[in-house]
């Protein structure tokens, strides 16, 4: 450095200095508890936005969490805060964070998991082996998130299981996973040579660029398909036009230039599967549970029961049930509003109710309509 | 900028609150927030040309008061769980239906049509929104 540089880079270092520096005033001063009562508050805006001065704000603002969820209780806390407590790395705060986890009654489990997740310890390892086949995809995801996070030896072997995952938002998830893993060890110089795990993950990544299932105009395909997109253009670099709401025909050219572009890079074709029948739902149930697990059963318009969500497995009803099912769908009246109870991280949800199957609505379990629960029952029967 | 919509949609709503839209600008989440936002940035000129613009977008309706009923005023985001973490600033957009109207969410996807405004906006010292929508329809 020359001594014309030197005073220009004292007064950077300075300015920088003071910047840190009043931050740390800044958040030795911020009232916490405040803070925390907006990241819990009714305007999901603020909380929004509370919650992540919250995660910025180290011991203090673990402290006030805490004292937040010792006083009005610990299913009082938002989601949203819930999701980002893993970035204040608090011993106490993790404490209670795998309490949480590990009680089915609280509101914010699948959160609680990806906030221990996010700075995964070694002795959080058990926790995450225990949900890698939890009934919930958003606790599998949790879980894959943590196991990946710890970088343990191990984790590509169970990153590469969780390939095959029958849901495509814990598959793509896991390939990313898979990618990034490897991404991490080539920051040694192997800089331009095909990722280790690429043979594994690529293709599940170009597949996942077509995944769709639309429960009534819920696509569950979005997610993976975002994150398949996220994943690929990171690795190529460049977006071949793609786009993640587009039509699955408009979708089509540019999973081809994808597909090229992966085949190349492993000099190997990739099996793209003919895409499934796309179905007519005449009624649809949707249980996301944490606790239960998830299920989903669609009547399509043939009267045949469908189970699962992506890989569909047919359940055998006779026509009797067939009509059984249509009589309870069409015998929910009209209702004055759609949502019953407080949902919070269970919920369940019906659409092709009523009698002229445009009634959708979605509930707390427990808290459906007297009629909706009958045909509820009658579906878990034949879910069973 | 090419049309965008839902794949299977069996759209719940129709209303419309004017007679006449103007030109309608089918926008997208992969537009609004292809960026890193980063407080008091200048926001890409992609979306500030969106400014002022009557817009059409998919998402799933959120209202700012938990009710899911007689809703006047919601977020419109890309997903209908938080289960890939938290929306960015970039990822929602902040809707206001017209005066003395609302309508029911029952959770499915809505195509919302609106004038676009883009720009910080502050509540308390907390900036909430950089993509708000005057509702004129709701399909």
């Amino acid at each position: 450095m020359t001594h014309a540089k030197r005073p220009a880079a004292s007064l950077a270092f300075l300015l920088v200095a003071s910047g840190a520096s009043s931050l740390a005033v800044a958040q030795s001063s911020d009232d916490f508890d405040k803070r925390v009562r907006d990241a819990c508050g009714n305007n999901p805006l603020i909380r929004l936005q509370a919650a992540k001065r919250v995660a910025k704000g180290g011991e203090r603002a673990a402290a006030a969490v805490l004292r937040f969820a010792e006083k009005e209780g610990n299913n009082a806390l938002s989601a949203e805060l819930v999701v980002l407590l893993g970035r204040l790395d608090d011993a106490a705060l993790r404490t209670a964070l795998a309490a949480w986890v590990a009680d089915a009654s609280f509101a914010w489990r699948p959160q609680a998991l990806l906030a221990l997740a996010e700075k995964p310890k070694a002795d959080d390892r058990k926790r995450f082996d225990s949900f890698l086949d939890h009934g919930s995809w958003q606790m599998r995801r949790g879980a894959l998130t943590g196991i990946a996070n710890l970088r343990a030896s191990d984790a590509p072997r169970v990153l590469k299981k969780a390939l095959n995952d029958p849901d495509r938002r814990v598959a793509v998830l896991a390939a990313s996973l898979l990618l990034d893993f490897d991404k991490a060890k080539r920051n040694g110089g192997t800089k331009g040579s095909v990722p280790e795990f690429a043979a594994a993950a690529v293709p599940v990544l170009v597949r996942g660029l077509d995944a769709e299932d639309a429960f009534f105009g819920d696509d569950f395909g979005r997610l993976a398909r975002k994150e398949a997109f996220d994943a690929l253009r990171r690795l190529f670099e460049q977006d071949c036009g793609y786009r993640i709401d587009a039509p699955r025909a408009e979708r089509r050219a540019a999973i081809v230039r994808f597909q090229k572009l992966a085949e190349t890079l492993l000099d190997g074709a990739i099996e793209m599967p003919e895409p499934p029948t796309v179905h007519a739902w005449s009624l649809g149930f949707e249980r996301r549970s944490c606790r239960e697990g998830d299920l989903v059963l669609r009547l399509d318009a043939q009267g045949r029961l469908w189970k699962g969500a992506f890989e569909l497995t047919r359940i055998d009803i006779d026509g009797e049930t067939r009509d059984e099912l249509r009589r309870l769908a069409k015998g929910v009246e009209p209702q004055r509003k759609s949502t019953f109870g407080r949902i919070r991280c269970d919920l369940t949800r019906f659409a092709g109710l009523g009698a002229a199957g445009n009634i959708g609505l979605r509930a707390a379990p427990g808290s459906e309509p007297p009629s909706v629960q009958t045909l509820e029952k009658r579906l878990l029967e034949l879910a069973r | 900028m090419r049309a965008f919509r839902l794949p299977l949609l069996a759209l719940p709503l129709a209303l419309s609150f004017t007679a006449i839209d103007d030109v309608i600008v089918p926008v997208d989440y992969q537009t609004l927030s292809g960026f890193e936002w980063q407080e008091g940035a200048a926001l890409p000129a992609k979306v500030q040309k969106l400014h002022g613009k009557t817009i059409g977008i998919q998402g799933f309706v959120r209202s700012l008061d938990g009710s899911d009923e007689q809703i006047t005023a919601f977020w419109l985001i890309d997903q209908n769980c938080d289960c890939a973490g938290l929306p960015r600033m970039n990822e929602y957009i902040v809707c206001t239906m017209p005066e003395g109207k609302s309508f029911a969410n029952d959770g499915r996807p809505v195509r919302v049509v609106g004038k676009l405004e883009v720009g910080e906006v502050r509540e308390g010292d907390y900036v909430t929104s950089i993509y708000r929508l005057a509702v004129t329809r709701i399909d």
